[in-house]
């Protein structure tokens, strides 16, 4: 359920930042309410092949609750206090993770991708540091840090760094050579241009870096509460009604809302993305 | 009543490649008096925009020096304004058009200052409803207009145009022609144009020069006595401007590595494949 509902997000905004300031009235709205209905039938569609597995006993071992027996509970869940509290901490650390990783990533990221020893010395390391999954790290973790906050913000910093410093590495790349000519042009330092040219030529890349990560962060955060025996967060909630008696229905419905979540959060950074990089996903008109 | 407002003393310039040095420019001596406005021709490759690369301090030229206004320039000088040919490119996508004409003068001139300037920029191209757009969503005769706009609201000296109407249309390369004459006019400008374009140069200069393929030296200086103010169609038609177009094409025809061919010398064709023998 999650999987299905994260995947359609990117697709459903892919769509938006395309349509530029001029065409905004025409056919990019109509595409846009297009997706949405689709998205919608999508959904629905899904809801009701939920139904039917479970009313017809189609799986296995048949302990799986109904798409509308979830529902409601999920929408019970919403009034809980103790629920809303786990929600509530594992997206603070997520972004506290998300956060650590951004202030280490962009200034390493605007070094990296404008000096060129720097990018030499670093690029080797940063390959094979990458594909290390951050998960992996968890027991480390733990006996460093703890199960707590600390930890887990570790984990999703860690899994979240590499994504972002790339992101920013290539952005500062794709600066128009003539843009920073144009600059030094005006008479400008090397600093100028740096902060008038190449850092908002990167900024879309570093937001297409955050949208990536926004998902990476909850999927991060949740997993660390699972495996470093956490006590609070969506993760360990979801483990604690696991283990309880008709708590398949629960964990259901956590899962559920956790799906939601994964697209409210993505639908904020796609705005951010409209706002500050409308002009980077012009296309070629 | 001349004034050397550029003065270009020798100037050499040699990339280092792969395959070793390459000289492009090899001792160029050249003077633009202030208020002229000098074009520059030369074969494709012969090193035109290393040069206005040198002059405009972007460019660090091997040997040589150039001086703007008596002064000798290290680094990019006051006083100059640059037009790229890749006007897409110079203009920053993130910034609207008046943003983007306002940009070079940021923390140099005043709030008020900046927006008269801006708006007289664009009214002197134009484009002054065109303000709030972004230079993306203007056709590319457009972004020149806006990029000449940003040169002017910085109140050069001299302002240095590489090709800039190489990729424009007939019409709109015309009409850009004559808001550059325009523009000159109104702010006095001292201009260095530099083109591939023989007819485009005569039309709008006092005084074309041409050069070789490189290792690039001067071949001549032609000036060009044709009357002002220049119009599309009546100059055009002048027997002044026939004769002195044909000399320069000629010029152009004839240049050769470090010079000319001679006039009795026969002049290879640029294609290297031998000629198929027909049975
Ligand atoms: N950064 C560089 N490194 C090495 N060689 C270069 C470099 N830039 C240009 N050249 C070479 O120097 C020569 C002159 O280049 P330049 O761009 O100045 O020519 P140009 O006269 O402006 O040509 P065009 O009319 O096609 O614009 C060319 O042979 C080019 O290959
Ligand atoms: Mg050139």
């Amino acid at each position: 359920m999650v999987m299905t509902v994260e995947q359609k997000a990117p697709e459903t905004s892919s769509q938006q930042p395309r349509t530029g300031a001029l065409t905004k009235a025409g056919a990019g709205k109509r595409t846009k309410g297009r997706t949405a209905l689709f998205g919608a039938l999508g959904t629905l569609g899904f809801l009701v092949l939920w139904e039917i597995v479970v009313v017809f006993g189609l799986l296995p071992r048949n302990n799986l609750p109904g798409a509308s027996e979830t529902l409601i509970r999920s929408v019970g869940l919403l009034a809980d206090p103790v629920f809303l509290g786990h929600v509530g901490s594992t997206v603070a650390v997520s972004f506290l993770g998300l956060g650590i990783a951004f202030v280490i990533a962009v200034p390493l990221g605007l070094l990296l991708g404008i000096s060129n020893a720097a990018f030499a010395l670093a690029s080797t390391v940063v390959e094979l540091l990458r594909p290390l999954p951050p998960i992996a790290f968890v027991p480390l973790a733990v006996l460093i840090a703890g199960q707590g906050t600390e930890m887990k913000a570790a984990i999703v910093a860690l899994g979240c760094v590499w994504p972002l410093l790339t992101n920013v590495i290539h952005g500062v790349h794709e600066t128009d050579s003539v843009a920073k000519s144009t600059g030094r042009s005006f008479g400008w330092s090397r600093s100028t241009v740096i902060r008038r040219v190449v850092w908002p030529s990167a900024v879309p890349a570093l937001i297409t870096g955050v949208r990536i990560t926004v998902s990476i962060s909850l999927i991060l955060c949740v997993g660390a509460e699972y495996i470093g025996g956490s006590t609070q967060g969506l993760g360990s909630w979801l483990l604690q009604q696991s283990m309880q008696p008709q708590g398949m229905q629960a964990v259901t419905a956590g899962v559920v809302i956790a799906g939601v979540l994964g697209v409210l959060v993505n639908a904020i950074v796609a705005g951010l993305d409209r706002r500050y990089a409308a002009w980077a996903r012009r296309g070629e008109k | 009543m001349t004034e050397a407002l550029l003065v270009v003393d020798g100037l050499r310039h040699v990339y280092q490649t792969e395959e070793g040095e390459h000289v492009v420019l090899d001792g160029l001596s050249l003077t633009v008096n202030r208020g002229e406005f000098v074009s520059i021709v030369g074969p494709s490759g012969c090193g035109k925009t290393t040069l206005l690369r040198a002059l405009s301090g972007l460019l660090k030229p091997t040997s040589g020096t150039v001086s703007l206004a008596g002064e000798a320039i290290n680094g990019v000088p006051k006083g100059l304004a640059m037009v790229f040919q890749d006007y897409r490119g110079s203009l920053f996508p993130w910034r609207k058009v008046g943003a983007n004409v306002e940009f070079p003068l940021l923390g140099r001139v005043g709030a008020e200052e900046r927006r008269n300037r801006v708006r007289e920029s664009l009214e002197a191209v134009g484009l002054e409803n065109f303000a709030g757009r972004y230079p993306w969503q203007l056709s590319g005769g457009m972004q020149q207009r806006v990029a000449i706009a940003r040169a002017i609201a910085m109140r050069p000296q001299l302002m240095l145009m590489d090709e800039p109407f190489a990729s424009v249309d007939a019409q709109t390369r015309s009409d850009l022609e004559d808001l550059v004459l325009r523009v000159r006019e109104l702010y006095d400008m001292t201009i260095l144009f530099v083109t591939h374009d023989v007819d485009e140069s005569v039309y709008l200069s006092d005084r074309v020069l041409s050069l070789s393929k490189s290792p690039t030296v001067l071949t001549a200086d032609t000036a060009v006595p044709l009357p002002v103010p220049r119009d599309q169609i009546r100059s055009r038609e002048n027997p002044v401007f026939v004769s002195t177009r044909s000399e320069i094409a000629q010029l152009i025809r004839r240049a050769k590595p470090a010079g000319l061919y001679g006039p009795g010398e026969a002049i290879p064709t640029t294609s290297n494949f031998a000629v198929p023998v027909l049975r």
